[in-house]
């Protein structure tokens, strides 16, 4: 396997997908590449970036470790809640509620825009400022560019 | 006995409690929440950026795009590579048209081969601009034309950014823009790519003095422009934005001139995003395709355009709000110059840069 070969499937290689027998040229190949075994490298440390879902997961002893604090911080009211068999649903509860809460805290005013056609003059500089940006969306702006109005008569 | 606001009050208390927990544990590092790992912005979209200008693909995408006829979906072959690209659009307005970009030259042609509209694209973009104000995170993967790609989203002053971008290549499978409203400027998804195929050969260029006129657009600097406005070169006042979105700031200025006359652009810029402040005089037609001759209807900039330019001299015109390429725009007249804001961000930020225009001194 070549460089470029390897490339192409390294991303199938460390999810391991690749059969068996792609998955020894791959490593065959890494084990002399330098270059292939750093943008495999790469990789895992997008990968680590990508797997928050762990992280993200409370420790099982989360609510255990909480909950003799807040006994000791004393409010009777909801010490029955804590209590009795349900305080996964009220935390769970709790949580939608934090969670709407913040989402509703975040997210701004809706804007809504009594909106016409712009002139092809005006959209057509839009157009070309976005174009000239990296990340440029060509086959989008392309569209842009061809329904632009005033376009003139083919030959 | 529990009285009936126990459970309300409880689940309340809970919420705070839950997010002074939540708060506490990110802020000791413990918790990360999913969408919420921030990487860097240069690396991402540098190395994008690259595969974009350099890989080698063909294959058939989505794309949808805001026009003049709204939110427009459609399908087109692609083929690109080497900093070239051939778009060929199966359906939709542009239905046949192609559209070629090599370097920096974009033109496009119509079933017949034919040239409809040319335009060279230039540059003006920063890097610190970028980093200094888009925020990028990587928020998944996801397999897109049947590769698996790397998704991260980028949040800027101007809206959003979100790219699936091939784990092999780097080569963005999609790319979708949207406002700071939500609402899509721009979406590509590539549906069959293949990325075993030579670039595309260099097309042939239009012949010079062929087809619709380039519009001629040169930088200038602020300076010479006020010099020239001030000998009287131009029908208009000059205006000069005292107020850009944060995070915007003024890259240059460029004057226009053909023969619809002259435009003043003031670029100004997020770092990925183009917000423009074009000033012309008001008592000029306006460009093709926008004046009451080519809107019989008598819609759109044609109705906005006869009002405002009787009130050339007279202070401020009604604002109007126009969608169409590339985002939102606000139109007014302010003495004799008609200035038209255009840009993806909130209309009230469109509102308030054409507000806020000065004449320049
Ligand atoms: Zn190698």
């Amino acid at each position: 396997m070549n460089c470029a070969q390897v490339r192409d499937s390294l991303a199938e290689y460390q999810l391991g997908g690749l059969s068996a027998e792609e998955r020894r040229g791959v490593a065959q190949h890494l084990e002399d590449c330098a270059d292939c075994r750093a943008e495999l490298a790469a990789l895992e440390r997008l990968d680590e970036l990508l797997t928050p879902a762990e992280r993200v997961r409370a420790p099982a002893d989360m609510w255990s470790r909480i909950q003799p604090r807040l006994r000791r911080r004393r409010a009777p009211w909801w010490q029955g809640l804590l209590a009795s068999p349900r305080p996964a649903i009220a935390a769970a509860a709790a949580m939608l509620l934090a969670v709407a809460g913040i989402w509703l805290t975040t997210r701004g005013p809706a804007t809504t825009i009594e909106t016409e056609a712009l002139a092809s003059g005006y959209q057509e500089q839009q157009i070309v400022a976005q174009w000239s940006s990296p990340l440029a969306d060509d086959a989008a702006l392309g569209l842009m560019f061809a329904s632009l109005n005033g376009d003139v008569v083919e030959p | 006995m529990r009285r009936w606001w126990t459970v309300p009050v409880t689940l309340c208390a809970l919420a705070v409690l839950a997010m002074a927990v939540v708060a506490a544990l990110r802020a000791g590092g413990l918790v990360a929440l999913p969408g919420d790992v921030p990487v860097e912005a240069r690396e991402l979209v540098e190395r994008t950026a690259a595969a974009l200008d350099t890989v080698a693909v063909r294959g058939t995408v989505v794309t949808r795009a805001l026009t003049p006829h709204g939110l427009v979906t459609t399908r087109a072959e692609v083929h690109r590579g080497d900093g070239r690209v051939v778009v060929r659009y199966l359906a939709g307005p542009a239905q046949g048209t192609t559209i070629y970009r090599d370097g920096d030259a974009v033109w496009a042609r119509g079933p017949r081969g034919g040239l409809r509209r040319q335009a060279q694209l230039g540059d003006g973009w920063s890097a610190e601009l970028l980093e200094r104000n888009w925020q990028f995170t990587i928020v998944g993967r996801r397999r897109v034309a049947a590769r698996p790609t790397i998704v991260f989203s980028g949040r800027g002053p101007g809206g959003s950014l979100t790219v699936a971008a091939d784990r092999a290549t780097w080569f963005p499978l999609s790319l979708e823009r949207r406002d700071s409203a939500g609402e899509t400027i721009t979406a590509t998804t590539w549906q069959i790519a293949d990325f075993s195929v030579a670039p595309p050969p260099p097309p042939e260029p239009p012949p010079a003095g062929h087809g619709p006129p380039r519009g001629e657009r040169r930088r200038i600097a602020l300076a010479d422009l006020q010099e020239a406005f001030e000998a009287g070169a131009h029908d208009f006042t000059l205006l000069e934005p005292t107020w850009l979105p944060p995070g915007f700031e003024l890259e240059g200025w460029y004057l226009h001139e053909g023969p619809g006359g002259v435009m003043v652009e003031a670029r100004c810029t997020d770092g990925l995003r183009a917000l423009l402040v074009l000033q012309r005089s008001a008592a000029a037609p306006e460009p093709p395709g926008g004046g009451p001759a080519h809107r019989p209807g008598g819609r759109g900039m044609g109705r906005g355009g006869g009002a405002m330019r009787g009130q050339a001299g007279m202070g401020y015109a009604p604002m109007m709000h126009l969608r169409g390429a590339g985002g939102h725009a606000v139109r007014r007249v302010i003495g004799d110059t008609a200035a038209t804001v255009i840009g993806p961000i909130r209309a009230e930020d469109l509102e308030r840069v054409a507000n806020d225009l000065q004449p320049s001194s």
